[in-house]
């Protein structure tokens, strides 16, 4: 990948996720590893700062004689993935008009 | 690795953390291991990077956590803890460099010493030939000397120059030793550097 991920824009594609379906670490991470380039072990810390500013929750689910910890959104954590994703838009919109969106570049 | 020991070292590296952190951290990955489901003789490692590795991102990140939550609230209480997180992830990190850091002061404290050694030698070289030669002429230029002092002064003149020739000589040959030792010595981390390369490659 040639653009770097940043912590915010982690932490904002994590509540993304965790938005549409409470997940466990391992599909968790497998879902975004499938999208962006980061490994297994960027996560955790992740996960535990969200969960520990009250974005995330978590719930335990028995499963094969061992816990599983599920993450769940909060409140507060959809308020936070709204800002995220406006912020997101207004950022990508500037970006593109500097870089110019290859729709752009073909209609010229 | 297996997930005993993988375990079982993070939990040695995540030793000075808060209880409640450092449990956290292992319940996860312990439950993380099981969910990869590996088999037995795969090495836990490729996935997950080293315990020191993952320790050092754990460390990492409560750190950041702790300045941010102290900022916020704006006081010096639990600045103690930051400090201590520092340091542990500093001690997480590469143990190369902080070791390296002690050797290179070490070596650099011993050059400055023997350094400073040959230099004084040579100053109370160079100034025993100057009151050397000093003397020598006192003999000629006071004439309320008697001639016996006079002669004295000569022979003290000439000894104190014969002297101060010795040690600048030997200040001399010292410094070239010394020299020659640093360089040797960084010559031979080169040629090691290069050697370790050449493996590496």
């Amino acid at each position: 990948m040639t653009y770097q991920l940043t912590a915010p824009l982690l932490d904002a594609c994590v509540l993304g996720v965790v938005e549409k379906e409470d997940v466990y670490g391992y599909t968790l991470t497998q879902r975004v590893m499938d999208v962006v380039d980061i490994s297994e072990s960027t996560l955790y810390p992740v996960l535990r700062r969200l969960q520990k500013s009250g974005l995330l929750e978590t719930y335990d689910i028995p499963f094969q004689g061992r816990n599983r910890r599920y993450y769940r959104i909060t409140p507060p954590g959809r308020e936070q993935l709204h800002f995220f994703r406006s912020e997101w838009i207004t950022y990508k919109d500037k970006i593109d008009s500097l870089l110019g969106s290859p729709k752009l570049i073909t209609a010229e | 690795m297996d997930k005993q020991t993988f375990l079982q070292e993070l939990d040695y590296r995540l030793r000075h953390m808060p209880e409640e952190d450092k449990l956290d951290a292992i319940e996860y990955y312990s439950e993380y291991i099981d969910d990869l489901n590996l088999p037995p003789e795969c090495d836990i490692c490729v996935h997950l990077g080293s315990p020191k590795e993952v320790a050092r991102q754990i460390i990492a990140d409560t750190t950041e956590r702790k300045i941010d939550e102290q900022q916020e609230k704006n006081t010096t209480k639990g600045f103690g803890s930051i400090i201590w997180l520092v340091i542990l992830g500093i001690f997480a990190s590469p143990i190369a460099l902080p070791l390296a850091i002690g050797a290179i002061a070490i070596i650099f404290a011993g050059l400055i010493t023997i350094g400073s050694v040959v230099f004084a030698l040579g100053v109370s070289g160079i100034s025993c030939v100057i009151s050397g030669i000093a003397m020598f002429f006192t003999g000629f230029f006071t004439g309320e000397l008697g001639l016996a002092q006079t002669f004295v002064n000569f022979g003290e003149g000439l000894v104190v120059l014969g002297l101060g020739i010795l040690l600048t000589i030997l200040t001399v040959i010292l410094a070239r030793c010394f020299v020659s030792l640093i360089s040797s010595i960084i010559k031979k981390r080169l040629s090691k550097n290069k050697a370790r390369k050449a493996q590496e490659a």
